[in-house]
């Protein structure tokens, strides 16, 4: 407090202490309070167990077992377009943006199932199984239910009895018969067909009613022009 | 609660600190959320996971896959409701935490296709010998597969997995407890006290005997065109509980150097690997169930029962004969032990006399070879052929010599000589002086000569005030205060207040201190693991800092090239990340080295 002089009052100090010892006393000071022995440079096996722990702990963060880094629920919804699942750790980088480089880094895949890994089964509990890739669940089968029908779901014929083989017999005879007739207006028929498609094939030749390439025609013998004389007074070519 | 990796993981207690930091770093941050939340609560359901943590119930059911398949989490069935609780399990995460050292040692000890087989048990967590052999086309090299398996499983590095390695022991134990009391019946001659302790000793060689099946001949080994090779159906994972034992030993080995001498402590490493594989356990699994050892005195008669036993049964017992096959060939043993006798005259007959008879006391090597230089000058003595009678390079006479220092040459009794030739290894009374000597050796170098004889005589008065100290210590009393003060801040010493008056004023009151060893041990345990942890962070730091150029050498296009796709400026920036990240690492190991000597 400013109203108060330095020095004004000595504090009374507790049985036993000095003030030297509290004026020696360095408790602001950073520095630490115990000298420790100065560690020495690491030997050959040091180093080697260094090495492998270091490698070791790779081998774990690359294996099958890694867990993954906590994400907040809110944010994880946001991030999730239907493309990241919850096995896989996303190569984006945190803050969501997608870069071109995001394609080289490696995605890990977090939890393996039974078919991914040789599991022993019977050292896990059973509410385990669920992420092991185990189902556990039957189907319920269901029974193969009917409808009733009346006529037992059988097709109705509606067939005459009385002489029935006889007749059978008559109505086959006559088939054949009209199956021979027809096939022997067939013939006849495509006999005929057979001549008049040559005469037609013949005249078509024969009659030419495009006379256009009938060199005769712009032929004039002369036969005609005597009956023509006089009228016209320019000399004749 | 806002998702994520909460705060409470690094403040709740440093072991959680530490053991999310390596789940995060191993297996993700979401499995990191789920061991925080196991370690909190002590046993969820999956439902409660996810309503503690904000996760879906199937992002949990996935880590929890995960999670049981490395051995990260037990889980129990209520038979009644039919939920499934899950608790932690530390073995995985131990698992990750000594993996480079694993693999490090396995390559080592036995060689690359080894470490290899040992690496993917690690990633995958437990695995079925036939998947592995399977996965392999040539077929010599599947041969070749089978047999290091079979090394691997004779050693112990690898052990079975059965259904109960995924339960927690402490319900195991309950459900054999259980069932032996119900069928206990009541009766009227035997008390209800009788007749629990009873159910409690059937109980105990039950559980034993449930730990140990699976283990036969048969159920492990199959004969195949002559040659014995696992069982294809067997399913193995690594034991870490064998790795924790050769910390021990390594612990134990470096301590033999530092007291006795290098070459004493190379003969005491081949003793301890001959027994390695059968020494007791660091924590024996009744130890583990809480309630069911109380009594401090009733453990330590427990652990020095397991210890005897395994004495008796000549697990941890060797003979010279054994450590002479054992010893590496390149060893060279001779002049490392001299006897005080070489500074007399007739020195041969001397010598040939310690040869035959090696019952005579032994000095160390230390200065020896300079009075031995002196001694030649002074009386024209050429000594060296003279002791150098035998020239085998590791006879029986100086192992037993080095074994002698080790069993009685120091305060620490390494060895105990049960008959002449044969010795075993007293861990449990080791284990204890092992803690107490680094203990002591850091007090030394971080809080100073003086603090360190302040502990060492608060230690041995138990408990005493300024005024004793200072007298015992031979230092002033303000010294004395400013080294109480600093082992107070330290957490090393406790206060206890005396008050003289009725209304326990200040003035009136004299303060007594004490050190507790148990406490201050697990103090600097917290320590250390907090420590390790920073370490971690501090190197997620660092790379989090490069994370644009880290995430340029992921990309598929640069991998592999990035000699030529990268800038010299970014070459020389990785290749100093990556020395960063293996000297912190390095550093790691070593505080691990220090935990896993109070882990014991």
């Amino acid at each position: 407090m400013s109203f108060r002089s330095r020095g004004s009052g000595r504090a009374l100090l507790p049985f036993g202490l000095d003030y030297s010892d509290v004026l020696s006393a360095d408790n602001g000071s950073e520095k630490p309070q115990l000298v420790l022995p100065i560690n020495g440079s690491l030997n050959e096996y040091e180093v080697s167990s260094a090495q492998q722990s270091i490698a070791f702990s790779q081998l774990m963060i690359d294996g099958p077992f890694y867990t993954g880094s906590y994400v907040d629920p809110k944010a994880e919804k946001k991030q999730k377009n239907g493309t990241a699942s919850n096995n896989v750790v996303s190569n984006t980088a945190p803050d969501g943006i997608q870069r071109y480089s995001d394609k080289y880094k490696k995605v890990k895949k977090i939890g393996r199932s039974i078919e991914e890994h040789p599991y022993q089964l019977e050292f896990f509990p059973e509410e385990l199984y669920s992420v092991m890739g185990i189902t556990n669940r039957q189907k319920k089968k269901l029974l193969a239910l009917s409808s009733y029908k009346s006529n037992g779901g059988l097709k109705d014929y509606s067939i005459d009895d009385e002489n029935s083989e006889s007749d059978k017999a008559a109505s086959m005879l006559e088939k054949l018969k009209d199956m021979a007739e027809e096939l022997d207006e067939d013939q006849e028929g495509k006999d005929e067909e057979g001549d008049d498609l040559e005469e037609e094939l013949d005249d078509e030749f024969d009659e030419d009613e495009d006379d256009d390439y009938n060199a005769e025609k712009y032929f004039d013998d002369g036969e005609d022009d005597g009956g023509d004389i006089g009228g016209n007074d320019e000399a004749a070519f | 609660m806002q998702g994520g990796l909460s705060e409470a993981s690094k403040t709740q207690s440093p072991s959680s600190y530490l053991y999310t930091c390596i789940a995060q770093k191993n297996l993700g941050e979401i499995a990191a959320i789920v061991i925080s939340s196991l370690i909190s609560y002590g046993r969820l359901s999956c439902r409660e996971i996810s309503h503690k943590t904000k996760l879906s119930v199937k992002v949990v059911q996935s880590a929890l896959v995960s999670l049981i398949q490395l051995q990260c989490v037990y889980y129990v069935k209520d038979e009644n409701s039919g939920t499934v609780h899950y608790t932690f399990n530390e073995t995985g995460v131990l698992n990750f935490l000594h993996s480079g050292e694993i693999i490090n040692h396995i390559k080592t000890a036995y060689g690359d296709d080894h470490a290899e087989i040992i690496q993917n048990i690690l990633v995958n967590g437990h695995i079925k010998v036939a998947d592995y052999i399977n996965n392999i086309d040539d077929a010599q090299k599947k041969l070749d597969t089978e047999t290091l398996f079979v090394k691997l499983f004779s050693d112990k590095w690898l052990v079975r997995v059965q259904l109960f390695d995924f339960h927690p022991y402490a319900d195991i134990w309950n459900n054999i407890y259980q069932d032996i009391l119900k069928k206990t019946p009541r009766s009227a001659t035997t008390s209800e006290i009788k007749r629990v302790n009873e159910a409690k000793e059937k109980a105990k060689i039950a559980f034993v005997q449930l730990l140990e099946s699976g283990q036969t001949s048969k159920d492990l080994y199959t004969v195949k065109d002559g040659f014995k090779t696992l069982n294809p159906n067997l399913i193995v994972r690594f034991n870490l509980n064998r790795f924790q034992k050769h910390l021990r030993s390594v612990a134990l080995i470096n301590l033999a150097k530092s007291r006795i001498g290098t070459l004493s402590a190379k003969i005491y490493e081949t003793a301890l690997n001959l027994i390695e594989q059968e020494s007791p356990d660091i924590i024996h699994p009744f130890l583990q169930i809480s309630g069911l050892i109380n009594d401090p005195e009733e453990e330590r008669a427990f652990i020095n029962s397991i210890e005897n036993k395994s004495v008796e049964e000549k697990k941890i017992v060797f003979t010279i004969r054994e450590i002479e096959r054992s010893l590496p060939t390149d060893l060279d043993l001779r002049n490392s032990i001299l006897t005080h006798n070489f500074l007399k005259p007739n020195l041969k007959k001397r010598v040939a006399d310690e040869v035959d008879s090696p019952n005579k006391r032994v000095k160390t090597e230390s200065d020896t070879p300079d009075l031995l230089a002196e001694f030649q000058l002074k009386n024209d003595i050429i000594i060296e052929e003279e002791i150098d009678t035998d020239s085998d390079l590791q006879s029986t006479s100086l192992i037993q010599h080095h074994l002698k220092l080790l069993s009685s040459g120091s305060t620490i009794q390494f060895l105990i000589e049960m008959t002449p030739g044969t010795y075993t290894i007293p861990f449990t009374a080791l284990i204890k002086q092992l803690k107490q000597y680094n203990f002591e050796t850091l007090v030394k170098t971080t809080l100073g000569g003086n603090a360190f004889r302040v502990l060492r005589c608060l230690k041995t008065q138990k408990i005493g005030d300024e005024k004793s100290l200072a007298t015992a210590v031979l230092l002033k009393e303000k010294t004395v205060r400013n080294e109480v003060y600093k082992l107070v801040k330290a957490n090393l010493v406790e206060i206890q207040e005396v008050p003289r008056s009725a209304d326990r004023a200040a003035s009136k009151t004299f303060y007594l201190f004490r050190h507790k060893e148990i406490m201050s041990y697990n103090f600097l345990r917290n320590a250390l693991i907090f420590t390790m942890s920073e370490i971690l962070v501090n190197i997620s730091n660092f790379k989090e800092d490069h994370k644009i150029l880290l995430d340029k050498c992921e990309r598929e296009d640069v991998k592999g090239h990035e000699e030529e796709l990268l800038l010299d400026s970014e070459l020389k920036t990785l290749k100093n990340l990556q020395a960063r990240e293996i000297s912190n690492i390095g550093r790691f190991n070593r505080i691990k080295a220090l935990f896993e000597i109070y882990s014991l």
